[in-house]
């Protein structure tokens, strides 16, 4: 087993999943409530992640991210191939998913609910935390488990901009890659087991969010 | 009795008709009455802030709800702050949150607010439920529990758009009852919305017949009932608009 490969899988993943949490919520409730100009356009640059070529996505990340780019030129802040670029690789091919999971669970809440709570002295915001968020949360949170399953697997764009370091960048994925070329199969078969029961433990607790619960009948009234 | 009163005076421009809503709601039951889209709900709505009127006034007292201006300028009182209880039509009890979390969701800031939900709760003959969700509730319960909501942040104002309507009638009677005595021991300014005529009969102390947006009659119901203004409100009531005195039995 490469145990390095598995911490930075799980390292990468966790920063990635919550940033999905903060800015796929943040797209989601926006894309969810509201209409503004250019909407469409907005969705459409969100969504290309999920059927760009990873190298494509790739060699944007490090048009986005290495040198010549404001990070480096006025931040001074170099990450390429290192571990953050794989976290941000990976967050912006789950971010799609979270997106349209979120998106649909806060659309989904009947807006009577809403105003009801204004009428109960409520702001937008708390409307959005004792209400919408409340009411969303099994899709919130669904589109979350999607998101970080996604973004544990990602390969193709990880690879283009943080590289294939052992130790250092190299993901779980990656070390596969490596592995079955190298011919190391037992420890590809180790590695192999861990990321499909981590995706099949994601998928299935997705599908028994969208299972009715024994409550979830009241709940849409 | 306070001289508090609501006042409607509003144009909007709706998809299908114009709304011309003016009148006076002192402390009684005004039952808006008239078929579904007649502008009912678009009152109410506007009266709790959930809708811009296009142009007009509301004021309930000296506290101005809605003010249009010369120049597309507005004055709006956001609806957290008319403290106006609204009564919604499928009650629109949060669904997450138990009977008594629903009551206490407007106190949430004061130490005492699970006290008084549960009063409130008792006074609606429903303290026993307060840990149960609203789906575990009858439609009748469930009624209660919205009042009890509505009245948790003491409004002056209370809104109800058809809130008796999906209930059998023994429930209705008993509500209609519950309604009448609250208002009374409040003082409570109730604008009530229904198109069923019984129950328009069964609590209003006045009556103002809605019609595509406008209000073509205002009055105690039996005058209403009596003097019709037009054949448009001799319809709403479904009486023949043939026959001078049609109520009359000779």
């Amino acid at each position: 087993m490469n145990w390095s490969a598995l911490q930075l899988s799980l390292q990468v993943t966790l920063v990635a999943t919550a940033a999905l949490f903060a800015v796929g919520l943040a797209l989601g409730v926006l894309l969810g409530r509201y209409k503004f100009r250019g909407q469409i356009v907005f969705e459409t640059v969100i969504f290309l992640p999920l059927v760009l070529p990873p190298s494509v996505l790739g060699y944007f990340l490090l048009l986005a991210l290495g040198r010549g780019s404001p990070l480096v030129e006025w931040f001074h802040l170099q990450i390429v191939f290192t571990w953050p670029a794989a976290a941000i690789a990976s967050a912006i091919v789950g971010l799609p998913l979270m997106v349209q999971a979120s998106r649909a669970a806060v659309a989904s809440v009947d807006p009577v609910l809403e105003n009801a709570a204004r009428t109960l002295g409520s702001s937008e915001w708390e409307v959005l935390w004792r209400v919408t968020l409340p009411l969303a949360r099994r899709g919130v949170v669904a589109g979350l488990i999607l998101g970080s399953a996604r973004a544990l697997g990602e390969f193709g764009a990880t690879l283009m901009v943080a590289g294939n370091i052992p130790g250092r960048t190299q993901t779980l994925p990656l070390a596969v890659y490596d592995a079955v070329q190298a011919r190391r199969y037992e420890e590809a078969n180790v590695m192999l087991l861990v990321l499909t029961t981590l995706a099949f433990a994601g998928l299935w607790c997705v599908r028994r969010l969208e299972q009715p619960a024994y409550r979830r009948g009241a709940e849409r009234r | 009795m306070e001289a508090t009163s609501l006042k409607i005076d509003v144009e909007k421009r709706l998809a299908t008709f114009n709304l011309r809503v003016r009148m006076e709601v002192g402390a009684e039951i005004l039952v808006l009455f008239g078929p579904s889209g007649a502008g009912k709900t678009q009152t109410l709505n506007a009266v709790a802030g959930l809708t811009t009127p296009d142009s007009g006034e509301i004021s309930l007292g000296d506290t101005p709800f809605f003010r249009s201006g010369s120049n597309g300028h507005a004055f709006n009182l956001p609806p957290r702050k008319r403290r106006v209880g609204y009564v919604f039509q499928q009650y629109a009890l949060f669904p997450h949150l138990t009977a008594l979390e629903n009551v206490a969701y407007a106190l949430w800031r004061q130490p005492s607010a699970r006290e008084r939900a549960h009063g409130l709760l008792e006074r609606m003959h429903l303290a026993q439920l307060s840990s149960r969700y609203p789906h575990e509730l009858s439609g009748g319960q469930q009624q209660r529990v919205a009042i009890a909501r509505a009245l948790a942040m003491k409004p002056r104002v209370l809104l109800m758009d058809e809130p008796f309507s999906a209930l059998d009638s023994p429930t209705r009677q008993r509500l209609h009852q519950d309604l009448m005595t609250l208002q009374r021991e409040e003082q409570l300014i109730v604008v009530y919305v229904t198109h069923n005529l019984a129950d328009a009969f069964a609590v209003g102390h006045r009556l103002a017949i809605m019609r595509e947006g406008r209000v073509e009659q205002v009055g105690v119901p039996e005058d209403v009932r009596r003097n019709p203004a037009n054949p448009l409100v001799l319809a709403a009531l479904g009486l023949p608009a043939a026959g001078d005195e049609p109520l009359r039995p000779e």
